[in-house]
């Protein structure tokens, strides 16, 4: 028996679709019911498109555009640092406007289909949501230290205010975004953010981790899904079973490292022993192996859950008639993680924006864009609003986990 | 004057498509104007009308134009070159500058290790120092309320003391919070078998003193406890608990700010630099305390090295001194010097 949301309808011929459609048990199957009509809406659109160019869909093939992430880390390292001294000298106020530059400066760099992205945002907005993020933030570490209860009821009122803040989030940072001079956009929807957000978590919690792999594949669906370039929507419907399967995997690999670097730590503190090390110099070095044991199982778990996640999204998303590609390996982006971080660590953090750099062109790289027909047909939605950023630096200060 | 052609996109803000458009500036006087050709039209606008965006390295300048359209320059140098011609600069040119020059970086590097340093060493804790003279010393209270329950339950056990020696000790506890200026009166000492923590004091922001069985058989003489009490009672009294508080927090916002910008693992690299601060304020309190213990002993003729060789008892039963970076005392030898007792 199949499990629901496991069909792949793009490889179906036009006939066939219309056919699985008379067919299909909508009630037992929700989530192919879904993909198929989501695939249908995509044929026709594609078939309007051809009309109106005056091709046919079979003439036309696909042609992928990768996108190019030009930042030099060196040129970048100017920017970064002249701003982050900026920062320091004006106490933090100039941090709104070392955002800005340094957004500008990433979109400005990456480039599709031979046009680069724009980052749109105002500083003065920046700044009146991190002075309101700062000061919550501020609640949040004093309530940490009174108490257990305090902290458990922060974090209790931050899970109930996340889907809102990400909402929020969303709107303000895709409203400030442009490719070709349209906007990009993301449709509120708090009842749907609730739902899929905090709905999935809680029930996460409450099976004690065992669902968290659904709430991590909605969050996903429900932030892809919602945006828009310009009036056409993103659509994205990853596999339910992928996730499980991934985050399976992942636990498996962590436990598997964790073995091997135990006994590697262990074997180095007996050694230590035997060879009678100073008890100061043990510890030390105990605490240091720990440290180091933390870092490479997370990095390790981390590059490939994200690797694996994200190419499930990314895979199943389209705008309009064109598809996502997503080619992200688990060992380069693993590799990318450890190093970066082992060079921030012995740079004093000096090294960031070549981590930065790094990671976000391997990132961008392994996608693709599989344009079917132009991508010149994209229309402008009426003009939104760019809302406060009070949302977005909250959850960027509150390290809200988009996922991505 | 009008300069050559200087090739770009134009997008007309309603649609994704693209036109190859050919751009000039003309000034005359006060008046600029642009003039966008492309295939078959030429529109000219006013140049206070477009809004110019500045580059950042080398990305391509966009041009917000009136319409709603845009312009993406593709000859930047051209249209630099053409900006300055004109006579025309955008509001963030002199950031651009400092952000286009190795030596200007240098600069920067510099301020931000020296910026960030000076203001960890010496501008958090003067900051924080005056925040808690705003809150009133009752607040203190309730910061880890609950150490000692959770201390009770993993860690302690009943005190085997005599409740003549209870007695004893609590009068000169007393003594020494009640001499104390501003101190309230609220300051109580409680003592505990110390379980795996063994011979220690420990004050509670709660302004609680536990003092352990074990400390009290090591020490040889009343006057030993003295100087411990008026250590722990210099913490209590100098808010240690709830300055530590705003410190660690400030310094939490500030590294992460600065260095928790990489998304993904590498932000673990915060972590680090947080934790040695941490540390080096949790020594300079001791260092506080320890003063505070000696000047309340000298005013009370009672030898300060008394506690310093309690200090030097103790270290010596846990194995070795215990500095370093990541310690949240001070080394042994420090604190004997500053006690006047032995180098």
């Amino acid at each position: 028996m199949a499990t629901d949301g496991e069909i792949d309808y793009r490889s179906f011929a036009r006939e066939q679709l219309d056919e699985a459609l008379e067919r299909i048990d909508r009630e037992r199957f929700p989530l192919n019911y879904q993909a198929l009509s989501a695939e249908i809406e995509r044929r026709k659109w594609e078939a309007e498109v051809a009309a109106r160019a005056g091709v046919t869909v079979e003439a036309s093939a696909p042609v992928r555009h990768r996108p190019e992430f030009k930042a030099d880390p060196k040129e970048y390292f100017r920017i970064w640092i002249v701003n982050l001294a900026l920062t320091i000298v004006t106490l933090g106020i100039y941090s709104a406007w070392a955002k800005v530059r340094k957004l500008r400066y990433f979109y400005g760099c990456t480039v599709v289909a031979g046009s680069a992205f724009g980052y749109h945002g105002d500083p003065r907005a920046i700044l009146r949501g991190r002075l309101i993020a700062a000061a919550l933030a501020g609640t949040y570490l004093l309530a940490r230290q009174t108490s257990t209860l305090a902290t458990f009821i922060v974090l209790g009122l931050l899970a109930l205010v996340t889907p809102w803040l990400v909402v929020k989030s969303r709107m303000f940072a895709l409203r400030v975004t442009s490719w070709r001079g349209l906007r990009f956009d993301f449709s509120p929807d708090y009842r749907g953010a609730y739902r899929q957000l905090l709905g999935w978590l809680i029930l996460g919690i409450a099976t004690a981790g065992l669902l968290m792999p659904r709430f991590s594949r909605e969050r996903y669906q429900f932030i892809v899904s919602r945006s828009r370039y310009g009036a056409t929507a993103f659509d994205c419907n990853p596999g339910v079973g992928r996730f499980f399967k991934t985050a399976f995997a992942g636990m498996g690999l962590a436990l598997v490292v964790g073995f091997f670097l135990g006994i590697l730590l262990a074997v180095v503190v007996g050694g230590l022993n035997a060879a009678q090390a100073s008890p100061a110099v043990t510890r030390v070095v105990t605490m240091a192996g720990v440290a180091v044991m933390y870092a490479v199982i997370l990095s390790v778990v981390h590059g490939y859950v994200q690797a694996r996640n994200l190419n499930e999204v990314f895979g199943t998303t389209s705008l309009g008639p064109h598809r996502v590609v997503s080619d992200l390996r688990a060992t380069p982006l693993i590799s990318i993680y450890l190093t970066n971080l082992l060079a921030m660590v012995f740079t004093l953090g000096l090294y960031t924006p070549w981590a930065q750099i790094r990671l976000v062109r391997y990132r961008l790289e392994g996608l693709e864009l599989e344009a079917h027909g132009s991508l010149d047909d994209f229309v402008a939605a009426a003009a939104a609003p760019v809302p406060a950023a009070t949302g977005e630096e909250i959850s960027s200060l509150l390290d809200v986990d988009f996922g991505f | 004057m009008t300069t050559s052609a200087i090739r770009a996109r134009l997008y007309d803000g309603r649609t994704s498509g693209a036109l190859d458009a050919t751009l000039a500036i003309a000034a005359s006087g006060h008046f600029a104007s642009l003039t966008i050709h492309t295939a078959g039209t030429d529109t000219s606008v006013p140049f206070t009308a477009v809004h110019v965006g500045e580059r950042v390295g080398e990305t391509h300048r966009i041009l917000q134009l009136p319409d709603g359209g845009s312009l993406e320059v593709i000859d930047d140098a051209a249209f630099d070159a053409a900006l300055e011609a004109a006579g025309l600069r955008t509001a963030e040119a002199p950031i651009r500058r400092l952000e286009s020059r190795w030596r200007y970086a240098l600069v920067a590097v510099v301020t931000t290790l020296l910026g960030s340093a000076g203001f960890l060493k010496f501008g958090v804790p003067a900051l924080a120092a005056r925040a808690v003279r705003f809150v009133p010393p009752s607040v203190d209270s309730f910061i880890a309320t609950d150490t000692l329950r959770v201390l009770d339950r993993t860690t302690f056990h009943p005190t085997t003391l005599t409740t003549a020696r209870q007695a004893q000790l609590r009068g000169i506890f007393t003594g020494i919070a009640a001499g104390v200026s501003g101190s309230d009166t609220h300051f109580r000492l409680e003592f505990r078998d110390g379980g795996s923590i063994g011979a220690n004091a420990l004050a509670l922001p709660s302004g609680i003193v536990v003092l352990t069985d074990e400390l009290e058989q090591l020490a040889k003489n009343d006057d030993e406890l003295r100087g411990v009490l008026a250590h722990e009672v210099g913490h209590l009294v100098n808010r240690h608990a709830m300055r530590m508080l705003v410190q660690a927090s400030a310094t939490t916002l500030l590294i992460v700010g600065v260095f928790g910008d990489v998304s993904g693992v590498s932000s673990l690299a915060a972590v680090a630099p947080t934790v040695l601060v941490t540390a080096a304020y949790s020594r300079d309190f001791e260092r506080e305390a320890d003063a505070f213990a000696a000047r309340w002993m000298g005013q009370h003729q009672v030898d300060p090295r008394r506690l310093a060789a309690l200090l030097e008892r103790l270290a010596e039963r846990q194995g070795g001194d215990q500095g370093g970076f990541l310690a949240s005392h001070p080394g042994l030898q420090e604190r004997l010097q500053a006690l006047g007792g032995n180098p």
